[in-house]
């Protein structure tokens, strides 16, 4: 039995071998390692997935903390506007001289200076820190998963400022000067009047008071000097933020004839209209 | 006797095998053949199996891994929908630097005005000009800064007349005592006459402290932390007082809480 069987217990159990070799390692261990590959990739977006809600969610509260914070647009409109209104500086300092009973010597609007911002490091302002919260890429399995087209060149939305850099760029100061005439209360009347909180900041970037005593010269159209009055002459300013610089002019087209009077005939004085 | 009988005690008969060996030694070898090749086929089917095994264990690792991906997308367009949040940060930066920077230097120049007048106020001095020099947004004037008598945030000057050195002192000493003024100080004195009457002339300078401005416009309630006290201490070189409440130090709040858990 030994003898005769053995040959095919041999092969049999060689064949078995051969079999389960073969089967092993051309059929089973290949898929297993694949099926290992995706569980390992698996887990790594998985993990990509799970840092990402972390970033949504940090963004959500600081979405939240932007929300519960007073808004400042209305007072940036008045304060820095895009434009400089001439008719309106003019009736506001018209209008606080007339209320404030002093007499305006002089007036002008200077040539615009331009203001450079607070330079500020890029890691210190918020923003950046909002920024990295996009930095993280996906991760793309080479193989096993449909990839849509645009997530085979991902690129972060957006880039991390580095370096300090001015906040505000844009920035102008518009310089009015003011002198105006009359006794001490009404030039702090005057000022006050210049001050309103509802109205846009006339920041008074320099200010004399000079004392007009009884006896000193006189100032066409002003009242003569008594003692205890004073001339005062400010320059202030009044900012613009991001100006356009456009242009509106509406006039009409059309032909003009010389007007009668002429126009470079001499004005009436005050005194002559009443 | 057969080996059997002997071993089981069968009956003492003679046993007769009437099948030729030859034949059941073929048939025994058949029957080994077939073993052989069942065993070889049970060997296949276990690979067979293992091989729909292992390849359902991958179609499953595909899929899971389809399904990570897909919410991986899911996750970064959740978070990309979020990117407006930076711009509107970026505005808000913007805001507050505009307000701040616009609005630092505002002084209540009418109350300002008035309360350094007014010490002047009597017959015993009075003042010929006052000129005050504020800071704004383009920054603070750097006239009359000392490393004496301490840097300000603006300057005043003055001319007074007082009836005597004594008066002019005293005229000193009262404008030093008006709230946002300081390091008061005569630049040069010198003796005149208005008729018969002594007079003493006075040439003026003083500091504007922190304390004179409004900080109406700086924005209370700040997300850069750029509150009045911060733009104070930067123009004055001081550095931070403790960590900032920016969004780093808030993440690093984070990572020190993810830790400790």
């Amino acid at each position: 039995m030994r003898s005769k069987y053995a040959p095919i217990a041999a092969l049999a159990a060689l064949a078995i071998i051969v079999v389960l070799a073969l089967g092993w390692f051309i059929l089973i261990k290949p898929q297993l390692a694949e099926a290992s590959a995706f569980r390992s990739a698996k887990e790594d977006v998985e993990a990509s997935t799970a840092k990402v809600q972390t970033a949504t969610a940090r963004l959500e509260r600081y979405s939240n903390d932007l929300a519960a914070l007073a808004p400042l647009e209305e007072s940036l409109a008045v304060n820095a506007p895009s434009s400089f209104d001439v008719e309106q500086a003019r009736t506001r300092i018209i209008e606080a001289a007339r209320t404030a009973h002093v007499g305006i010597a002089s007036m002008g609007v200077e040539a615009t200076v331009g203001v450079e911002g607070w330079v500020v490091k890029a890691s210190e302002r918020p923003s950046t820190s909002v920024a990295k919260l996009f930095q993280d890429l996906p991760v793309v399995p080479r193989e096993g998963v449909t990839v849509p087209d645009a997530w085979k060149e991902y690129l972060p939305p957006l880039e991390v400022p580095g370096g300090e850099s001015s906040v505000v760029a844009g920035m102008y100061a518009v310089p009015v000067e003011v002198e105006v005439v009359g006794s001490y209360d009404r030039m702090a009347a005057f000022l006050r009047a210049l001050s309103d909180p509802d109205e846009q900041l006339l920041l008074i970037a320099s200010l004399e008071v000079v004392a007009r005593n009884e006896g000193a010269s006189e100032i066409p159209t002003i009242a003569s000097a008594k003692d205890g009055d004073v001339i005062l002459t400010l320059t202030g300013h009044m900012y613009l933020l991001d100006p356009t610089g456009a242009i509106e002019d509406e006039a009409p087209g059309g032909t003009s004839r010389p007007a009668k009077p002429s126009p470079f005939e001499p004005s009436d004085s005050a005194a002559d209209q009443k | 006797m057969n080996p059997l009988a002997d071993k089981y005690g069968a009956a003492q008969l003679a046993s007769v095998n009437l099948v030729p060996q030859e034949i059941a030694e073929r048939k025994k070898m058949r029957a080994v053949q077939l073993l052989a090749v069942v065993v070889v086929l049970i060997a296949l089917g276990l690979v067979v199996i293992g091989y729909l095994g292992a390849l359902g264990a991958k179609e499953l690792a595909r899929s899971d891994l389809q399904d990570a991906f897909n919410a991986q997308v899911d996750a970064f367009d959740a978070r990309d929908e979020r990117l407006p949040v930076f711009g509107a940060y970026v505005q808000r930066e913007v805001s507050e630097y505009t307000m701040a920077q616009v609005g630092w230097g505002e002084i209540d120049m009418a109350q300002f005005v008035v309360a350094i007048a007014n010490q002047a106020s009597g017959k015993q001095s009075s003042f010929t000009t006052i000129m005050v020099v504020p800071p704004s947004a383009l920054g603070a004037s750097a006239e009359g800064q000392d490393p004496v008598f301490g840097n300000g945030v603006g300057v005043i000057r003055f001319s007074a007349t007082a009836s005597s050195a004594e008066e002019a002192t005293k005229l000193i000493k009262r404008i030093e005592a008006v709230a946002g003024v300081a390091s008061v100080r005569a630049v040069s004195e010198e003796a005149s006459t208005n008729g018969e009457d002594p007079l003493w002339n006075v040439e003026g300078t003083a500091l504007i402290t922190p304390s004179a401005l409004t900080m109406r416009l700086v924005p209370a309630d700040s997300l850069t932390g750029l509150t009045g006290e911060a733009i104070l201490r930067t123009l004055q070189g001081l550095p931070e007082p403790s960590a900032s409440p920016s969004p780093e130090a808030d993440e690093a709040d984070d990572a020190t809480t993810g830790e400790g858990n």
